[in-house]
């Protein structure tokens, strides 16, 4: 079979996901472990067009695992998003982390192998302790945890929120140690933005129980929210300053942007801004991923970049929008999501998060408009950018700035999705 | 539909001349583009109604909308944006990669006339953010020495303020649930409410005046662009923060912006002196000529910060007379360069002798700069320092100073470059380089002998003074 024919069987699987999600939108599944809501559709979509790009993205390599790698991960990342029973939510974390995080074969010592499974499975197996955990107070229910009351229970749920951060954070840091997936685009576009999607998935649907449990736990959930956020803004983008290669440049963009959503979670009213941020987030991530993918070199650095608009002037002005559209530049989606998480970071009571955030976003400019530079020198102009990545980068590019100009139906649906 | 138009054509344009053949129009493209934002400008002088309006849907979970108007207020900085832009296209010569050149330059202006049409503070800060990226990028491509270091110190510098902006913005739509101007300006929020947004969107008019000691960026970027970008930018970049407290801060926080104004007002005034006192020792004409807009601008703030009735209407003439008279001495000192060989007074003397014309043109602006009767910079001088002496003398007689430091800088360029043994020859003014700079010269005199033109036009609710806060 070609590659051309795995990578179209592997995108129908994803968008046949989709249509299944849709078809049977409003029930939920196996008495209640699956939810069918509209948090299941728009994050069972978003996740069907990043497994679709990731695997666009891997055409061109011999790599008959990429699909089903990206299938297996959109898959976990969709089994967190409907998540009602604590076992489905440790069953998609895994599916979700262990594709991404572990090698895709004994390289190099056996020892390096093992230990690479072991880390992979940290996130599931804290997933898997704390449901039983919870459980032990009597249910596998998601909104069991809003009843929990026993400091076992108060474990399990710290297990749980661990278990997201680990899978929140890990995969990406993956993308830092050259050589760990081979140079793959794919899997960087799929590292770089499933985890996101599933984590949050998650997150979402824990978040009405643990609003709930909160102060029984002695816990101000707003306050731990907003200064996670607060870490994951600025640390990232703290990172990306001195940071010269672009596939850890995207990959500290794609956790500046989680960041961003995480800000609008903090907010009781900000389940708008939050599913906007997030629908809108991976899209800015594939498109970076997707110039990354179209550079000859496994690894590039931004220095490669030199000369580019010479010869590819069209994929230069794709970047610039996709960078700027991560800055928040208006006109962008970037521009809606930020006026959204500001609004909602406003309504928590939490101005000193707004203004970071805000402030971070003007560091991302000066970053990307730094990488833009680069890419508008004088090179020599002999960079030969591959032409799939470039038409998906380009398509991505006119995504976005048609959403952040008629924002109108993704905000619609990111309104009046309920879960 | 006219407020539209003064976005939508010199987008149109900013597509037009990337299409071969008409590549070869280009700089005529961007002047016709210019040319019709300020004739969108000049509109409200003479129709009323619906024609100057357009509302369109944009983002109605968040308080969104696309809504533009182009009132007399707004009308007139269009006009001046549209003049020096205009101006700032003709004189761009032969550059390099010229389709995006001018693409840039039309898109730069459809931001500036979006700045001033939008009613929709969302849409505000877009034009206003969105005008800042082909700035950057033409410094950034076709600037001079310096100039990657300058596009990105420029970017961070107006950026924060922009952020600060957003934030601001955010604020008030959760307060209100809507950005529309006129809404927000009908349920304004209440007095100690209003501080805090005050304090962000001033502090992002401040980074865009710029208001010491944010000013740096400015200066630089003059030195560091081309020439007709330079011109193009100072044309809009200032007026946008001046009307930015006018449209914006005044009218939706009187009373945060009245329990910032001491501070303000002291900073503007000193300001203004300082970077007066610094434009003395430029050697770099551009740098010059910086400093001066940056102490022009500073005196609008005072003016705006005191919020009184004569002190507004000072700030408009003074900005509207800025936004002509920089661009114009900006113009005046490329075609000085042309004949020297550099910006620098160092290498220049004696070239009254062999371009009398270009010396006489140049004294008129630079007087005219300096604040001499007849110019709009008097006119709008006298009623900053009358209006404010109201309120704060202090800072009033500070901020007169100014106009007596500038006149020595002043003079001393013009003695610099144009008496004296002449150390450089060159060629009288050509006709194009006449008429080039005339139109910006006639508006400042206008400005100056019939400032009445102006702010008779002003409704009386167009400039919300402070005087009327309880």
């Amino acid at each position: 079979m070609t590659r051309a024919a795995r990578a179209m069987i592997a995108i129908a699987a994803s968008a046949l996901g989709v249509g299944a999600a849709v078809r049977f939108a409003g029930h939920d599944a196996l008495g209640g472990a699956l939810r069918g809501d509209g948090l299941s559709v728009l994050l069972s979509a978003l996740t069907a067009v990043c497994v679709a790009t990731a695997i666009l993205l891997d055409l061109d390599r011999e790599d008959g695992g990429a699909q089903l790698r990206a299938l297996l991960s959109g898959a976990g990342a969709v089994l967190l998003a409907m998540a009602g029973d604590l076992r489905v939510f440790a069953v998609g974390l895994a599916l979700l982390v262990a594709p991404l995080q572990a090698p895709p074969a004994p390289a190099g010592p056996r020892t390096r192998w093992v230990r690479s499974l072991a880390i992979a499975a940290v996130a599931p197996g804290l997933a898997l302790a704390g449901a039983a955990l919870i459980a032990g107070e009597g249910s596998f229910d998601v909104g069991a945890i809003a009843a929990v009351a026993s400091p076992s229970g108060r474990v399990g749920i710290a297990c749980l929120l661990a278990a997201l951060g680990v899978a929140l954070a890990r995969p990406p840091a993956l993308v830092g140690q050259p050589g760990a997936d081979g140079g793959s685009p794919g899997r960087l576009a799929g590292t770089t933005t499933l985890p996101a999607i599933g984590a949050f998935g998650g997150l979402l649907r824990m978040s009405a129980p643990l609003t709930l449990a909160a102060p029984a736990l002695g816990l101000d959930w707003t306050a731990c929210v907003a200064v996670f956020a607060a870490i994951l803004v600025t640390v990232p983008t703290l990172a990306a300053l001195g940071e010269r290669s672009l596939r850890r440049t995207a990959m500290w963009a794609s956790l500046s942007q989680s960041g961003y959503c995480a800000m609008a979670l903090a907010s009781p009213a900000g389940s708008t801004a939050v599913l906007f941020a997030l629908a809108a987030a991976p899209l800015l991530t594939l498109g970076l991923c997707a110039v990354v993918a179209a550079l000859p070199s496994p690894d590039p650095a931004r220095s490669d970049l030199a000369g580019l608009a010479r010869r590819h002037p069209g994929l230069v002005v794709a970047l610039a929008a996709l960078l700027l559209a991560q800055a928040g530049a208006p006109f962008t989606s970037g521009f809606i999501a930020k006026l959204g998480v500001l609004e909602a970071a406003l309504a928590a009571q939490l101005a000193w998060l707004a203004i970071a955030g805000a402030l971070t976003s003007v560091l991302w400019a000066v970053i990307f408009l730094r990488i833009i530079q680069i890419s508008v020198d004088a090179g020599p102009g002999t960079v030969r950018a591959a032409r799939l990545p470039r038409w998906v980068a380009a398509g991505i590019a006119i995504a976005v700035l048609a959403v952040g100009v008629v924002p109108g139906p993704l905000l619609e649906i990111a309104r009046q999705t309920r879960f | 539909m006219i407020a539209a138009a003064a976005i939508a054509i010199p987008l149109l344009c900013a597509g037009l001349v990337l299409v071969r053949p008409l590549d070869r129009l280009a700089r005529l493209i961007a002047v016709i583009a210019a040319v019709v934002v300020a004739s969108c400008g000049a509109a409200p002088l003479f129709l009323a109604g619906p024609a100057l309006r357009w509302h369109a849907p944009w983002a109605p979970a968040f308080g969104m909308g696309y809504r533009l108007e182009i009132d007399v207020l707004s009308g007139l900085f269009l006009i001046a944006t549209g003049l020096g832009s205009a101006v700032g296209a003709a004189s761009a010569g032969r550059v390099g990669h010229r389709r995006a050149y001018f693409s840039l330059s039309c898109v730069m202006l459809a931001a500036l006339a979006g700045t001033f049409a939008a009613r929709d503070l969302a849409m505000f800060i877009a034009c206003w953010e969105i005008s800042l990226v082909p700035l950057v990028a033409l410094v950034s491509v076709w600037g001079a020495r310096q100039r990657r270091a300058v596009a990105r110190e420029t970017a961070a510098h107006v950026l924060v303020g922009s952020a600060l902006f957003t934030v601001g913005a955010a604020a008030l739509a959760l307060a209100r649930g809507t950005l529309d101007l006129a809404l927000l300006g009908q349920r304004p929020v209440a007095g100690a409410g209003q501080v805090l947004p005050a304090l962000l969107i001033i502090a992002a008019c401040a980074a865009r005046l710029p208001l010491f000691p944010f000013h740096g960026w400015l200066p630089r970027l003059f030195t560091a662009a081309p020439a007709p970008v330079a011109i193009a930018a100072a044309a809009g970049m200032g007026a946008t923060g001046v009307y930015a407290v006018l449209r914006v801060a005044l009218p939706l926080m009187p009373q945060g912006v009245t329990a910032l104004a001491p501070g303000l007002v002291a900073i503007a005034a000193a300001g203004a002196l300082y970077t007066a006192l610094l434009a003395t020792r430029q050697d770099d004409l551009r740098a010059r000529i910086g400093y001066t807009a940056v102490s022009l601008h500073g005196l609008c703030a005072l003016a705006v910060f005191v919020g009184t009735a004569t002190s507004l209407r000072g700030a408009v003439i003074l900005a509207l007379s800025a936004a002509l008279v920089v661009p114009a001495l900006l113009a005046i000192a490329a075609m000085q360069r042309r004949r020297v060989g550099s910006f620098a007074l160092a290498g220049a003397g004696g070239l009254a002798s062999s371009a009398p014309e270009l010396a006489t043109l140049a004294t008129v602006a630079t007087l005219g700069a300096l604040g001499l009767p007849g110019g709009g910079v008097f006119a709008g001088a006298a009623l900053v320092l009358v209006g404010s002496f109201e309120r704060s003398p202090v800072a009033s007689v500070v901020a007169s100073l100014v106009l007596i430091v500038s006149a020595f800088g002043g003079s001393s360029a013009l003695r610099r470059s144009f008496d004296g043994p002449p150390l450089a020859r060159g060629r009288d003014l050509s006709w194009p380089e006449r008429i080039l700079v005339a139109p910006l010269i006639v508006g400042l005199i206008l400005l100056g002998v019939a400032p009445a033109l102006a702010t008779d036009r002003l409704g009386a609710d167009a400039l919300p003074s402070i005087e009327a806060v309880p």
